[in-house]
């Protein structure tokens, strides 16, 4: 028998990594929320990756915790090894990436759920959206038929709706790490009208560390000093713990080869589609035929286990032959396995379907974030369930929305591209992904969002007030650098020292700064007086300072894409009736129903003449008005 | 947002025409104007919708045509903006060339419709017409996209289209570096970065340096026809073009002009020019005429020297007998017994009786042979679209600067290297950011 179980402002079904954040978020903002998962032991649950972080990701994190959000703040509570990538390539995309004690992880996320007020959290499958006859969400309904009213519902589904495993010619209903699917949800929507995708994904066995010889591999250390995620952390001095690489060989190449007519993927068994970036071993063999090895990586699974993580190894193959694969691979010859590669299929929602707030643009009240709208990891989701949630809350406040552009924040790209241009694959977010990246940095992350954060009440006045000394003293420090002219006595000591070309006349301590060869820290040679502030606003000092010219390029390039941007078009209008068109554009347009002029020119198969046809219909209509 | 650049274009139908007119619109209008326009008057003194006569000089102070120019004065005119037109002397080149002048000064160039699309926009044009610009829009634009396809399929199209795909590569190497730091074996090095960009750079200027000859091939092979008087040169012509064009007397020195006659020969546009007889003369005229000659066979690229096989051969002929391409010894049918050969050892021959249509095939199968042997060059090189040359130009810009960057970042040149590949993207008409994406995935084999 059916029976209300309770009242509340938002729902959040599923509690992976975009749940947490869409709950602590609505909660934080004072909407009294509900927060469903399957299992409350695996709650903010890694299945794939023992890490959160690297290129591109590391700047998600940033931003989240920028925006207030909470996944950068556990990462560094619980993280045991920490690398900040690409140090050697450029300012704009230095990335960190963290091994993470993946049980420490859930178990300090979860308890922030179960200490955040206004939030409750339990165990139950959501089965059904309540709508009412105006398509707005109304309630949800659990397994248990229990009744829960709301206004707002955010579905955080991760890979679970439908879920099937598939490990060779076996295959089963299943969520990731052996858990239950949730196989109801998806009809309710369907039936509700709401596109359905099936996309495919995977991940590699997990072994025991006592099984390894890591002799035969190469350590990898981790970076210090670490640089935390957070901008609140203060100092991290922890014992770093390494990964090993190792690689695949030809004989590992043969087994593959030998079985391959026993892979789902290749035997068409598998209907999914899966991400070109995450390819399984097999598929990397037959691809790249010319390569005569795999990188494998070995990463530790966290600090009370012994199992690792086998990163390059996903796969799909028959059980006896990923056995027979990992025995070929130097150091692995005599591993045990713990948990067998799978690969898994679920249902997720076409995402051009969602407004830039992630909620669905045909159903009021109804949000989805995640791996749902066709994203992949954990990143990607925890900031597709912020920017749900901070929506949801403002929907339910009657505030105008929150919407990242894609000059402000790599958040505003990955939503940009998702519900602009949809996917047929799942998503990953890359910095070649974004136009404007010297922009994007993860240095300046605060920056960018800080204020927005705290406008939202997702910031405290503490951290803000931090912040705006922080910018305070950058900006004091730029000019001052414009303004300090060294004479060519002491500029050219210092010149040649670094083998550069001596001056004639006096030059900054900006112009100097401004050659390769020279960084803010060699520059207190000359410059010793100067204020001595934390590595990080130093860092965005020089950075700021270094690449101006970038910079100011790169702003120029921004100028143009927000007059696009800010050329707003409405949301009702049948794009079939503007004859100049032409029949795809009518079509794709109708179908995406984009707010802006710059989203109308992002959609594939709208065409700059058709944008100029927009131009010229609009400026009609406004005509007629007056 | 739709008016801040100066636009410019031809604005006559393609082709050849006694003028052509060039239109520019936008607030820079006036200060391109004023910098390629020399008239009697200022150009800031010229009144606005009155026609004035003067020189078009191009950046180094040569003058590329005499023209007409009529100011307009905003706001009474097609587009509401400043505008100007130019009225030039007609055929490709010119135009063509005063065009390109334009937007070195910073005109971009005028997309199909837009002038119209101004007009509408600024108010000119009755709302009841909205819908007619609409649909010119379009139609415009898929007529201008077709003639560019008919331009990129051949091998220039296909040179573009490797250049870029270059470009493509080391972006896709660049970005794999930057996305997939863990795979150390796929690192590209900005040394070699830039080297690779060194010869990119050479075979875009190659195509771009090319532009002007190639449009002077595009637009027909130059052949100049001379020779001693009354030799049969303009019936050559005349028997060739297969019409009465020049005039043909048996009055030595008709012919003291030069007189230019368009044929097409298997397809491909051949310039004849007929020329004066060549002898010794008092004739001031005439001298003057072959004064003429002498430059045409200077500027052909194949000169044809016709002589009669009846007459004897003169000093005067055999000095410009190095210059020939061809002999045609017309007359055969008069006999007089081979009289020249001794001095056409190495030359190409061929003999003929025009009066009788003796020998204009094999004329016409020689012209043919030449232009599709030297064709393939030609083919190879030719750019003749005045958007694709400004296209190459922004592309060869952005090259540029990362040969002369020192930074030390890999990622600062992927800026620029962004640049180059979206100028291109906008000739072969694909998607520059989609494609970096798709083939990194296709050429390296990254990922978990």
């Amino acid at each position: 028998m059916k029976y209300i179980a309770g009242e509340y402002e938002a729902i959040v079904i599923g509690a992976g990594h975009a749940g947490c954040e869409a709950a602590l978020a609505l909660a934080r903002l004072g909407k009294k929320t509900m927060l469903f998962t399957l299992n409350n032991d695996s709650i903010a649950n890694m299945p794939c990756n023992p890490s959160i972080g690297g290129t591109a990701k590391g700047h998600l994190v940033r931003e989240i915790d920028a925006l207030g959000g909470q996944m950068g703040k556990i990462a560094d509570a619980t993280l045991i090894q920490s690398r900040m990538l690409n140090k050697a390539k450029g300012p704009a995309v230095h990335s960190l990436r963290a091994q993470i004690d993946r049980r420490m992880y859930q178990e300090k996320m979860k308890h922030v759920l179960e200490t955040q007020e206004n939030l409750d959290l339990r165990q139950a499958e959501v089965t059904d959206i309540l709508f009412n006859e105006q398509n707005e969400v109304i309630g949800v309904k659990t397994n248990t038929n229990a009744i829960y009213n709301c206004k707002a519902a955010i579905i955080c589904s991760g890979t679970y709706l439908k879920g099937k495993i598939i490990i060779g010619e076996i295959s089963y209903e299943g969520g990731p790490d052996g858990l239950f699917p949730a196989n109801k949800l998806s009809d309710c929507l369907k039936s509700n009208g709401i596109e359905i995708m099936r996309f495919k994904t995977g991940t590699p066995s997990r072994v025991n560390r006592k099984s390894i010889d890591f002799n035969k591999m190469q350590e990898q250390l981790g970076d210090e000093p670490i640089v935390p995620f957070s901008f609140e952390t203060e100092k991290l001095n922890i014992k770093q713990h390494s990964c090993y690489l190792t690689y695949t060989n030809a004989k590992t190449h043969e087994v593959i080869n030998n079985n391959l007519h026993l892979s789902p993927l290749f035997s068409g068994d598998i209907e999914g589609t899966g991400p070109r970036y995450c390819p399984s071993i097999e598929d990397k063999v037959v691809r790249f035929s010319d390569k005569d090895r795999h990188q494998i990586f070995i990463e530790p699974m966290g600090l009370d286990t012994e199992e690792m993580y086998v990163q390059g190894m996903s796969s799909s193959l028959p059980e006896q032959v990923q056995d027979e694969m990992l025995h070929t691979i130097k150091g692995l010859e005599y591993v045990k396995v713990m948990r067998t590669a799978y690969a898994i299929e679920y249902d997720c929602f076409n995402p051009i379907q969602l407004r830039k707030t992630l909620e669905f643009k045909d159903y009021k009240g109804l949000y989805s974030a995640g791996q749902s709208n066709g994203s992949s990891g954990y990143e990607e989701a925890a900031a597709q369930g912020l920017i749900a949630g901070i929506n949801a809350h403002l929907k339910l406040d009657q505030k105008e929305s929150f919407v990242l552009g894609r000059d402000e924040a790599y958040i505003g790209v990955l939503i940009d591209d998702l519900v602009t241009k949809g996917t047929n694959e799942p998503y990953r977010m890359m910095t070649s992904r974004s136009e404007y990246r010297l922009l994007l940095r993860q240095d300046n992350a605060d920056k960018r969002l800080t204020p927005k954060g705290y406008h939202l009440g997702l910031i405290s006045k503490q951290r803000y007030e931090k912040y705006k000394e922080k910018e305070h003293n950058i900006n004091m420090q730029l000019k001052r650098l414009k303004k300090v002219v060294i004479s060519p006595k002491i500029a050219n000591d210092f010149l040649i020292k670094y083998g550069l070309n001596p001056v004639k006349s006096g030059v900054t301590l900006d112009a100097l700064l401004k050659r390769p060869e020279i960084t803010y820290d060699t520059l207190y040679e000359i410059d010793s007086d100067r204020e001595k502030y934390d590595i990080y606003t130093e860092e965005e000092i020089e950075i700021s300072c270094k690449y101006e010219g970038y910079i100011k390029r790169q702003r120029k390039q921004v100028k143009q894409y927000k007059k696009m941007e800010n050329f707003q078009l409405p949301r009702d209008l049948d794009y079939q009736i503007i004859s100049g068109l032409r029949i795809e554009a009518r079509q794709k347009l109708n179908q995406i129903k984009p707010v802006s002029l710059g989203q109308a020119s992002r959609i594939s198969g709208v065409s700059p003449a058709d944008i100029n046809v927009l131009i010229i219909y609009f400026d009609q209509v406004k005509r007629k008005k007056t | 947002m739709i008016t801040e650049t100066t636009i410019a274009a031809i604005s006559t139908p393609p082709g050849r025409g006694g003028i052509a007119i060039i239109r520019m619109s936008g607030k820079n209008a006036f200060s391109i104007a004023k910098k390629v326009f020399k008239s009697k008057n200022s150009f800031d003194s010229l009144l606005s919708h009155s026609i004035t006569y003067g020189k078009i000089i191009d950046k180094k102070k040569n003058i590329i045509d005499q023209v007409m120019l009529v100011k307009f004065v905003a706001p009474k005119t097609y587009t509401k903006e400043d505008m100007i037109e130019i009225q030039c002397h007609g055929g490709n080149e010119v135009t063509k060339k005063i065009l390109s002048l334009l937007f070195s000064h910073g005109a971009t160039p005028a997309q199909p419709g837009q002038f119209t699309k101004r007009a509408f926009l600024q108010g000119r044009i009755d709302l009841s017409q909205a819908e007619a610009v609409m649909d010119l829009i379009n139609a415009e634009t898929s007529k201008s996209e077709k003639a560019a396809i008919l331009q990129l399929e051949g091998s220039t199209g296909k040179k573009i289209k490797e250049i870029r795909q270059e470009i493509l590569d080391i972006l896709s190497h660049i970005s794999v570096s930057i996305d997939y730091p863990e795979y150390e074996d796929d690192a590209i090095s900005i040394e070699k970065t830039k080297k690779t960009t060194e010869q990119i750079i050479i075979k875009l200027k190659k195509l771009v340096e090319n532009y002007e000859t190639g449009i002077i091939i595009r637009e027909g092979l130059n052949v100049a026809i001379y020779g001693p008087p009354n030799a049969g040169k303009s019936t050559f012509v005349n028997k060739l073009a297969g019409q009465e064009k020049a005039i043909v007397t048996h009055i030595p020195g008709t012919t003291r002009d030069i007189i230019e006659v368009h044929l097409n020969i298997g397809g491909y546009p051949v310039n004849l020019y007929d020329t004066a007889g060549i002898r010794k003369t008092d004739d001031l005229i005439e001298k003057i005429g072959i004064k003429k000659t002498i430059n045409a066979i200077k500027n052909a690229s194949l000169s044809i020297l016709v002589i009669d096989n009846s007459e004897k051969i003169t000093s005067e002929i055999i000095e410009l007998l190095d210059k020939a391409t061809v002999v045609v010894i017309n007359k055969i049918d008069l006999d007089k017994g081979d009289n020249y050969i001794k001095y056409l050892k190495g030359k190409k021959v061929i003999k003929t009786s025009l009066l009788n249509n003796q020998g204009i095939e094999e004329i016409e199968q020689y012209l043919l042979s030449y232009i599709e042997t030297t064709g393939i060059d030609i083919e190879d090189i030719v750019i003749t679209n005045q958007r694709h040359k400004q296209l190459i130009d922004q592309a060869l810009s952005a090259l540029l600067k990362i040969t002369k960057n020192s930074e030390q970042f890999l990622d600062l040149y992927a800026i620029d290297f962004h640049e180059a590949l979206e100028a291109l993207s906008q000739i072969t008409g694909e998607s520059a950011s989609e494609d970096v994406i798709a083939n990194i995935f296709r050429n390296f084999c990254v990922g978990k």
